[in-house]
């Protein structure tokens, strides 16, 4: 497969790219690592006739325990055992992301905006093609769900379930200006699984600020997926609270790869603020988490089990980052 | 024993060696395919205008063919593209070529099709939702039907106290070797060539020249670096259409894959559903009843592939007093059946292991003892009535068992350990000729085949040539020719090289060392011997420069010359025993038993290889660092087949997972470590008393991967593969046997 010819720009800073914007009105592709968003080129998925690369837009590379930068590598992440330390479930994130190779081009805005994954989808075009095009890509209709007129492509990054237990917000830039929002108000929970993100058109993502209340919680991420790396999460499960007496408060749980965007749990884990998180109870959360959930059949196992393993990985992530001798 | 980097090592990591992706020649032009975009249609038009309009584009179609070839004279069976009907999926109905691969494409995707859909055939038990019964033989979906019966089946069947049957299946599987298909086809002055990455340069020449209508020495076919082949490389697959755009443009014209192409197009083995049943009296077996039901995918009728092949390993190397054997290759609309390592028998093991292990298990037999009892060794005789040569299976399953014996001890709750075996013939019958020259400096192995990556031709041979000579192996060389040139050998594959064509060396060794002594005049035992630089020979009177021996006569040749051939004779079979179709005879018997040590986790259903050990027959060792990388390579693939490797296809005959993201072969992150041991000195008919190690490796893994999950967990898993919602579910229902009705589990 190859690349169809694009035009490259690189802007230095984003006043230069939000000019770029809008002149290019549209028809272009930000470009970070380009791990995700060439490989769906090569397969004729959405291509545009620009490229916006944004190596060269200084404020958004490097981090910190404030702030990852929106171009800061995976493998530049992995390497801060500080980040690791105040963050573990991020920490656990990071390791499952890919491979190291892929890791070392990834960024993180492109993990957190990673295009969402279909057997549909992620496939030739001479395939779709044959098949007939679906409502994602040059196509009316959808072949997971052909009753309904939305897709349900599954979100499939690592890093979102793991931010979101982290209290992350995001900075974005567009060409209307500067805001922040709570990370899980970049995806598009009303939306029709096409328009999946909130983001303006040729708004950018500048960095991830990472609240100082959240460093220092237990967490933990476990990702559900055929081979030990590689393989896109088929779910990912995250967790993190803060534990004193034995108690847990400040109890997060956020699932990825299992439906169109990645969410957190907050309606299920307020009640159990304050609790001693005790095997029951997280059989109990893991069993609700799991009938939340909606996997479709769009993705390599088989949506059932996917959703038994919601259960599972639950109860496995918070009983992991318990602290010794608690939960009893 | 030399642990020195293979002679192909420096070449590879430096990008030097040639691969398919690297072909290129002055004005050549890119090829691309035009793929059926339905698994079963009625051709209306392939209409290529819009191809041809646009600039530098050639495209030739089923009607060029016979303008271009000068008359339709190729195989009918088998023509380049159809003209009426589409068979199967991703079938090529058109093919381009244009200065740049992105104007290829281009054109490919501008060739209208206009076809009507037919209902397809993608699933066999669809065909045969039960056995085909009587009139099955002559249905149009039946390819092939082979049929044997050895003793009163039936009788042997009501005597005995214990009847057990069973249903497995297995899934497709890709070879997934690293290089696509590639090659670079020239037409110039008459003489059609095509350089290629295979495993059989003289087979490619046939097939594309029966296919094309040419006669084999009109085309020659230079091979070269291959990354891998495993039985997918093994006859002309693009080819003939690189030809066809070289005859059309006039220009050299390169035709590669994309690996997406290389999983739709690519021939491999498909999926197979065997029913077992054994009838057992006094702890033996007194029957057996085999039934196979083989996905042929399009293959051609009446050509024999699999079936016969396959059903021996069903029977095994257990002796059965009477069986009844009966096998269907149907017809689907998948791409034609093709080789993929020791095609079918890693899926036949595993259903007669696993099989094997029940009926032990049912009757309070020692799985491992039951199998003992039974297995063949050196002198019994096959279930076809053959002499069973030197068989070093029944050693390597004691040292198994003594192994798992050993785990066992230390076994942790979570984990299971499990024994397969596995049978193979190598060396399949089909022969070679080798030719050599001898320098004063240097010996060479004039070649056609390429060497593949296993390390059987650079390595394999020259080690033969070392250890008959004596000569080290930095004076061996292996001079590649094309087919114009180089003597006939019938390929890489089928475990043959070393034992086959490697005997044929053997040959051309021994009769260059009879003549160089004849010059030397002594009737005793030369050697080959590097001193003050110069090869000698050295015999017990003495040593002299190979310089002083030539004559001028071996001037033109370039040195001495001395040719080898070696046309393996095959083994009888009791042909009274055949009702129907082929059955095969054993050219050696080679096989290995494994043990592999799993956890699972109970909840997800995932198993993981905690450790491994093999214990392979393999006569004798000829270089030890490669039969190592064999024995690993082998199991690490077959632990794909044993539990994530299936080739999902839609009910329309799409293949789903059409790429290495999703077709999943093993990373590193699933091998166990893998020890490796090679049981000595039962002789096979290789040089040395080597057997052919290629294949073997594979075909234990799954059934000793399934017969640990089994002890692990009790589930008793009837179909590949192994994956983990498979045991998940399994588990969650508590079975620890298969449905008795066999119904699928999917
Ligand atoms: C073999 C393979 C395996 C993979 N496995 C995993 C996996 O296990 N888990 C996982 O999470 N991912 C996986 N990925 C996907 C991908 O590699 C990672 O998600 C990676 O982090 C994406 O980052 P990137 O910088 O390469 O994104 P890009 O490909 O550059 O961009 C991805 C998308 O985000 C947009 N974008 C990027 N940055 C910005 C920005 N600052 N502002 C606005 N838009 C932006 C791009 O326009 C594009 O649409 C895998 C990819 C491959 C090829
Ligand atoms: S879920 Fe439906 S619309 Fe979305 S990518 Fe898959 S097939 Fe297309």
């Amino acid at each position: 497969m190859h690349l169809d010819p694009f035009e490259l720009h690189r802007p230095s800073s984003v006043e230069e790219t939000m000019a770029l914007v809008r002149e290019l009105s549209g028809r272009f592709d930000y470009l970070a690592g380009g791990t995700d968003l060439l490989p769906n080129y090569k397969m004729h998925l959405n291509v545009k006739g620009h490229l916006v690369a944004l190596d060269r837009v200084g404020e958004l590379g490097g981090h910190s325990l404030d702030r990852l930068g929106a171009m800061a590598r995976l493998a530049d992440l992995e390497r801060d055992s500080d980040l690791r330390r105040e963050f573990p479930a991020l920490s656990d994130a990071l390791d499952s992301v890919a491979t190291p190779l892929v890791r070392a081009s990834g960024t993180v805005g492109g993990n957190l905006l990673v295009e969402t994954r279909c057997f549909f989808f992620n496939q030739s075009y001479f395939w779709r093609a044959s098949l007939g095009f679906c409502l994602k890509a040059d196509g009316d209709r959808c072949h997971v769900v052909p009753q309904k007129e939305r897709c349900y492509a599954t979100f499939s990054g690592d890093l979102a379930p793991a931010l979101l237990v982290s209290d992350a917000e995001v900075e974005l830039a567009g060409p209307s200006g500067r805001r922040r929002v709570p990370l899980a108000e970049l995806y598009d929970a009303s939306g029709d699984g096409i328009r999946r993100l909130t983001l303006a058109p040729g708004e950018l993502l500048v960095a991830v600020h990472l609240p100082r209340s959240a460093r220092g919680r237990r967490g933990r991420y476990l990702k559900l997926r055929v081979r030990p790396s590689f393989d896109f999460p088929e779910l990912g499960v995250a967790v993190a609270a803060r534990w004193q007496d034995g108690r847990a408060t400040e109890l997060r749980l956020a699932v990825g790869g299992a439906e169109t965007f990645p969410r957190r749990f907050d309606e299920l884990t307020g009640p159990l603020e304050g609790s001693a998180l005790d095997d029951a109870e997280l059989r109990a959360l893991g069993e609700a988490v799991a009938r939340a959930v909606r996997p479709v059949h769009n993705t390599f196992l088989l949506p059932d089990y996917r959703r038994r393993m919601v259960s599972v990985y639950v109860r496995r992530a918070l009983a992991e980052a318990r602290p010794p001798g608690a939960g009893a | 024993m030399s642990l020195s980097p293979r002679p192909d090592a420096e070449l590879k990591v430096r990008g030097q060696a040639g691969f398919g992706m690297d072909l290129e020649a002055p004005g050549m032009l890119w090829g691309a395919l035009v793929l059926s975009p339905v698994a079963h249609g009625r051709i209306r038009s392939v209409d290529l205008s819009a191809a041809r309009a646009l600039p530098g584009v050639t495209a030739v179609g089923a009607s060029d063919v016979g303008v271009l070839m000068g008359g339709l004279r190729g195989d009918a069976e088998r023509p380049p593209f159809p003209t009426e009907e589409v068979v199967h999926a991703y079938q090529p109905l058109a093919a381009v070529a244009a200065p740049s691969l992105a104007r290829a494409r281009e054109a490919a995707r501008a060739v209208r099709l206009t076809i009507d859909t037919l209902t397809s055939v993608t699933e066999i038990e669809s065909v045969f939702p039960d056995w085909p019964g009587a009139e099955g033989a002559r249905s149009s979906h039946v390819l092939a039907h082979v049929l044997a019966r050895r003793g009163e089946v039936e009788e042997a069947f009501a005597d005995a106290e214990l009847v057990v049957r069973e249903t497995y299946r297995t899934p497709g599987v890709h070879q997934v070797a690293l290089e696509p298909h590639a090659c670079l086809a020239e037409v110039a002055d008459g003489r059609w060539s095509v350089r290629t990455t295979t495993q059989t340069p003289f087979g490619i020449r046939e097939d594309a020249a029966s296919i094309l209508g040419l006669a084999e020495k009109e085309l020659l076919v230079e091979g070269m670096w291959v990354g891998g082949g495993f039985g997918g490389k093994n006859s002309a697959l693009i080819e003939p259409y690189a030809l066809l755009l070289a005859k059309a443009s006039g220009r050299p014209v390169r035709l590669a894959l994309t690996y997406r192409e290389e999983f739709l197009l690519g021939r491999t083995t498909l999926p197979m559903v065997v029913r077992l049943d054994t009838g057992v009296r006094n702890g033996r077996i007194v029957a057996r009843r085999v039934r196979l039901l083989l996905d042929g995918g399009a293959s051609l009728p009446g050509r024999d592939f699999a079936a016969g092949y396959s059903i021996g390993f069903l029977l095994g190397p257990y002796a059965t007093e009477s069986f009844e054997v009966e096998g269907y290759a149907v017809r689907t609309n998948r791409p034609p059946f093709g080789a993929h390592r020791a095609p079918l028998a890693p899926q036949c093991a595993f259903a007669l292991e696993s099989h094997m292990e029940e009926v032990a298990r049912r009757i309070g037999a020692d799985p491992v003892e039951f199998r003992l009892a039974h297995l063949w060794s050196e002198g019994s005789t096959t279930s076809f009535g053959q002499k069973v040569g030197p068989f070093g299976l029944p050693a390597a399953l004691r040292a198994a068992q003594r192994r798992a014996a050993a785990w066992r001890a230390e076994r942790v709750p979570g984990h299971g350990i499990g024994i397969g075996v596995g049978f193979w013939s190598t060396s399949v019958g089909a022969g070679g000729e080798a030719r050599v020259r001898l320098t004063p400096t240097e010996l060479v192995l004039q070649q056609g085949e390429r060497e593949i990556g296993s390390g059987s031709v650079l390595v394999g041979l020259s080690a033969v040539v070392e250890r008959r000579t004596g000569l080290p192996r930095e004076r061996i060389r292996v001079d590649y020719q094309d087919t114009s040139t180089a003597p006939f050998d019938s390929g890489v594959f089928g475990s043959r090289t070393v034992g086959a064509l490697g005997t044929a060396v053997l040959r051309a060794i021994e009769a260059l060392l009879s003549e160089v002594a004849r010059r030397l005049g002594t009737e005793g035992e030369v050697r080959l011997v590097v001193e003050a630089g110069e090869i000698h020979v050295r015999s017990e009177t003495g040593s002299k420069p190979v310089r002083e021996l030539l004559r001028p006569s071996d001037r033109s040749a370039g040195g001495l010359v001395a040719e080898g051939r070696h046309y393996p004779p095959s083994g009888k079979i009791d042909a009274s025993l055949v009702v129907d179709g082929s059955f095969y005879a054993y050219h050696d018997f080679a096989g290995a038993a494994h043990v592999a040590e799993v956890s699972v986790d109970p909840e997800t259903g995932t198993v993981r290889l905690e450790r491994y050990a093999a214990f392979h027959d393999v006569g004798r060792v000829v270089d030890w660092p490669s039969a190592r990388a064999q024995v690993e390579g082998g199991v690490v693939m077959g632990i794909g087949s044993a539990l994530t490797e299936e080739a999902i296809w839609s009910g329309d005959g799409r293949l789903v997972n059409a790429s290495l993201l999703d077709y999943r072969i093993p990373t590193l992150g699933e091998v166990p470590p893998i020890d490796v041991e090679f049981l000595e000195g039962f002789e096979g008919a290789g040089p040395f008393g080597a057997k052919g190690l290629g294949e073997p490796p594979i075909i234990p893994v799954p059934a000793a991967v399934a017969s640990a999950v089994r002890e692990a967990t009790g589930a008793h898993l009837t179909e590949l593969p192994l994956s983990a919602e498979r045991v998940a579910r399994a588990l969650k229902r508590g079975r620890t046997s298969p449905s008795p009705d066999g119904s699928r589990d999917r």
